[in-house]
């Protein structure tokens, strides 16, 4: 069975995103506040945090997180209504990290079928009790007003023929506002209400604190109370006299629910739970007007399924745009049919002796991904980027196929107008293509903020009070670059705080002053992306690595020729950790070889640099953007390839005294007392031709993983930049990526560009890298 | 895992020495002239190489060659007929369309040959059309 509402799939990645966000933001809020001072504007963020969850996740169907955020939200509700209560703040925080823990599990767990939901009501208890604890602690004090403000409820300009009904609902009433709403739409001639904005956030309070008043016309005033009184967790209703006052000066208007447009919607006959859809309907037909009345009025009712099977569903909007209201109703899930029934009067069976709720419209969206407050962004589906990047590198092409159209060069006429045109067109698509290539970088920020709430946990556990820096937060790169950093940056942080820093007494005896400290900065560099993670803990000792790595069985050369650097490396390899027991954090010796193969499966290179006692440094060193390379492009036997610069070390022509050859007829090429294979690259892709002497084409000198040859073209052609595209899977079966052909792109003109693969390339022909060529 | 029942009811059905086939017109995303194609080294002769379709690199064979048949003859009616495999785009290269045929889906027999590219064989108007796995034929 699905864990969630049958027709939700499709809510379900808008739902773990932006519930995602929101954890986010409550982690950086927590983390920020537990160390300093946790203001009113803290307070009211988790609450609206926990407030959306738990409304996003029960119209998700998903009742235990819902009722999990619903406990923590009580927790807030206590705190923020007495902001002066003393209270055990770590138990506060310990709670809130262990409720942000559960949802993120229960989330990454939500389309897998096989992992049942979380059963949270035990921890539930837990936060219950503590709620209690914090309720029994505020009812010392006076009990908390909203507002000192005296509550205006008569105001002067208000007709003399309006009554006014104060209705309190009972203390347990989880949600009085929406309670509220309910209530409205059972009077008739409801005119306004006190608090006015039942949507808004304060609603709940301001009700529980001063009441609900309603403001109405109405001859039978005794048959609206009963209604009120037979409404759901009302308390006591009555009516307020209005006090002696002047004459009102003028008749306001009142907002009767005239101008209200309703629909009768039918729903596909084989949606699962129309209720529900309803529910979602009603959501989004809110954003357009203003909801009056549903038929049948009770959604959650049992009887509602069935009323709408059989009936449809009357919703009745105020609204300036029915037109719009219809399409949204139309455009729905699951809906078949919708009308709008033009005799506004049609008033179904209006007083209900059943108690009347309506849906509650689920918090979900209302600011669900703008996180930090309300910023000016917005997030978008990494797809949609994607096809926008093809789209504007297809606009590129053709508009070069346009302005450079063979036909033009048979028009004889004058072209300066086009040709003005078709300059200005070239230099907008040359800024739309920056601009769409700036979309996708994101600061690493997001990879970073996530290591403080590592570095917390480690401290807790630990206790080895490690601070966390950050340096150039702000840097950008391509989003898939920061995607990825993710792990490997957990990994080295844990290792740095885990092994790297000493425990506090062990800082002591050593002589250390400075607080224990893990640097996280990230700059550019060249093209590339750096980020480093450096602690001032212990270092490491190169001997001990090399003592342990033998032990494990995991040398490759003999011990002598490791130099430090290599025996840094060794932590690197497969199978390998220093720590001699295995703790929570780290100490499988697997974390570091994931780490690297993680890297180096994006293009990106690991440098570990260490001093005994006083600390290590771990650079990462990633591609700008991992699809976009600079190519040269060369011609071999007729056919043109692109090789990656960042493989080419040096361009030259070969000269008859640097031309040798082994005996087996190897070409060869002394290179500055380097003696360098030489690389056909026609023959190497088994393409035919004719096999020009070295001396007419021109070599190129490469690296690329240890290996190095020169590979010899006939011509270079271009020097250029190329988004990268990976080769059809249907030609897989023919292995171009271990023979030395990595991807393909498109050029401008519309031409495709064949990229090779150096280090493959040489690995294929027979080339050994330099520390093989040690054992050979 | 192969549908026992061939899905559509429509197949673009083209001829190539002779032969008339047919691939289930689902599967067929574009119909095009034959474009500048980029040789690929390295790769079976029937694979003529790659083409820009529209911003996205898409392999070209050559039917007749992947069939194992002799070369036909291509004139100007030849073209591409692009394909989805599985997800993936192929093009493939072919003499002559020639239609596109409604037909039942249970009118055609399967081939008894495990593992080959014909799905099966189906009389048409008199015609016997060899349907063509697309799946397969991109393997």
């Amino acid at each position: 069975m699905s864990k969630f509402d049958a027709g939700m799939e499709a809510m379900l990645d808008t739902f773990v995103f932006e519930s995602s966000e929101l954890l986010e933001n409550l982690d950086n809020i927590l983390m920020r506040s537990e160390s300093s001072e946790l203001t009113s504007d803290d307070i009211a963020e988790i609450f609206r945090v926990m407030h959306t969850i738990k409304g996003s996740a029960a119209m998700m169907g998903l009742k235990n997180m819902s009722e999990l955020a619903h406990a923590v939200e009580d927790i807030y509700f206590v705190v923020r209504e007495n902001p002066d209560l003393e209270f055990d703040r770590s138990k506060l925080y310990e709670l809130s990290f262990q409720t942000s823990d559960y949802l993120k599990n229960e989330m990454e767990n939500l389309s897998d079928d096989s992992v049942p939901l979380t059963d949270f009501s035990e921890f539930e208890g837990t936060l219950r009790e503590f709620a209690a604890y914090l309720t029994g602690l505020s009812k010392g004090e006076v009990p908390a007003a909203a507002g000192g403000q005296k509550l205006e409820i008569f105001p002067a300009d208000e007709p003399g023929d309006i009554k006014t009904v104060k209705v309190t609902f009972s203390e347990g009433c989880m949600m009085p506002a929406i309670r509220a709403m309910v209530l409205m739409n059972s009077v008739d001639g409801a005119v306004g209400t006190i608090p006015s904005d039942l949507e808004a956030d304060s609603a709940d309070d301001a009700i529980k604190g001063d009441g609900f008043y309603i403001k109405l016309r109405t001859d039978d005033l005794d048959g609206v109370i009963a209604v009120l009184k037979d409404g759901v967790d009302v308390e006591t209703v009555g009516e307020i006299k209005r006090p002696a006052r002047a004459k009102a000066p003028k008749a306001a208007a009142p907002a009767a629910p005239q101008g209200a447009h309703t629909y009768k919607i039918k729903f596909e006959e084989n949606c699962l739970m129309p209720a529900i859809r309803a529910m979602v309907l009603l959501n989004s037909v809110g954003e357009k007007g203003e909801v009056v009345k549903t038929e049948p009025a009770d959604l959650e009712s049992a009887g509602a399924e069935g009323i709408i099977k059989v009936n449809g569903f009357i919703v009745s909007v105020k609204t300036d745009d029915p037109e719009g209201v219809l399409a949204i109703i139309k455009d729905s899930v699951n809906v078949e049919s919708a009308e709008e029934i033009k005799t506004g009067e049609e008033k179904p069976a209006e007083v209900k002796d059943e108690p009347k709720k309506q849906a509650a419209p689920a918090q979900a969206g209302q600011g669900g991904a703008s996180g930090g407050g309300s910023s000016a962004l917005i997030s978008v589906r990494l797809e949609k980027l994607d096809r926008l990047l093809d789209l504007v590198a297809e606009i590129v092409i053709t508009e070069s196929g346009v302005t450079s159209s063979p036909d033009l060069k048979q028009f004889t006429g004058n072209l300066d107008r086009f040709s003005k045109s078709a300059r200005e067109l070239k230099k907008l698509t040359d800024e739309l293509q920056d601009v769409v290539m700036s979309i996708r970088m994101v600061p690493v920020q997001t990879a970073f903020s996530k290591m403080s709430r590592v570095v917390r946990d480690m401290n807790k556990t630990l206790g080895k009070n490690v601070e966390l820096v950050f340096v150039g937060a702000d840097t950008e790169a391509d989003k898939s670059v920061v995607d990825i950093l993710g792990d490997p940056l957990m990994h080295i942080v844990r290792n740095a705080v885990d092994h790297g820093i000493e425990m506090p007494e062990e800082r002591a005896a050593a002589g250390k002053t400075e607080p224990a400290r893990v640097t996280l900065s990230a700059g550019y560099e060249s093209g590339e992306v750096v980020i480093s993670c450096e602690d001032n803990g212990a270092g490491m000792d190169p001997k001990k690595l090399l003592a342990k790595a033998k032990k494990n069985g995991i040398l490759t050369k003999p011990e002598n020729e490791y130099t430090d650097e290599d025996c840094y490396q060794l932590i690197m390899a497969a199978g390998f950790s220093t720590n001699e027991t295995v703790t929570e954090y780290s100490g499988r010796g697997v974390g570091m070889d994931v780490v690297r193969k993680n890297i180096e499966k994006v293009g990106g290179k690991m440098q570990i640099a260490s001093e005994l006692g006083k600390g290590s440094k771990f650079t990462i060193r990633i591609p700008l953007s991992l699809s976009i390379i600079d190519v040269l492009g060369v011609e071999a036997n007729g056919a043109e390839f692109s090789v990656p610069i960042s493989s080419v070390r040096e361009i030259f022509k070969a000269e008859p005294e640097m031309m040798l050859s082994d005996p087996d007829g190897t070409e060869l090429i002394m290179l500055r007392e380097k003696c360098l294979k030489v690389i056909r690259l026609g023959e190497a892709f088994g393409i035919e031709g004719e096999r020009k002497p070295l001396g007419e084409g021109i070599l190129l000198y490469c690296s690329e993983g240890g290996r190095e040859a020169a590979v010899y073209v006939d011509e270079l052609t271009s020097d250029q930049q190329v988004v990268v595209k990976p080769l059809s899977i249907l030609l897989n079966k023919f292995e171009l990526k271990s023979k030395g052909l990595s991807g393909c792109s498109i050029l401008a003109d519309g031409s495709i560009t064949l990229i090779t693969d150096i280090n493959e390339l040489f690995r294929y022909n027979g080339i050994r890298a330099a520390n093989e060529a040690d054992r050979g | 895992m192969a549908e026992n029942r061939l899905s559509g009811q429509q197949m673009l059905t083209f001829s190539c020495n002779g032969v008339m086939y047919g691939f289930d017109i689902k599967a067929v995303t574009d119909i095009i002239e034959i474009p500048e194609l980029t040789k690929l080294p390295m790769v079976a002769d029937y694979v003529l190489g790659v083409m820009n379709l529209r911003g996205k690199v898409v392999p070209v064979m050559d039917f007749a060659g992947r069939m194992g048949f002799e070369a036909p003859e291509y004139d100007d009616h030849s073209c591409i007929v692009v394909i989805d495999c599985d997800g993936a785009a192929l093009g493939v290269k072919v003499p002559r369309v020639v239609d596109a045929e409604t037909y039942d889906p249970d009118a055609v027999s399967l081939s008894p040959v495990a593992g080959s590219c014909v799905r099966g064989y189906l009389e048409l108007g008199g015609r016997r059309i060899t349907v063509i796995d697309q799946v397969k034929l991109g393997r």
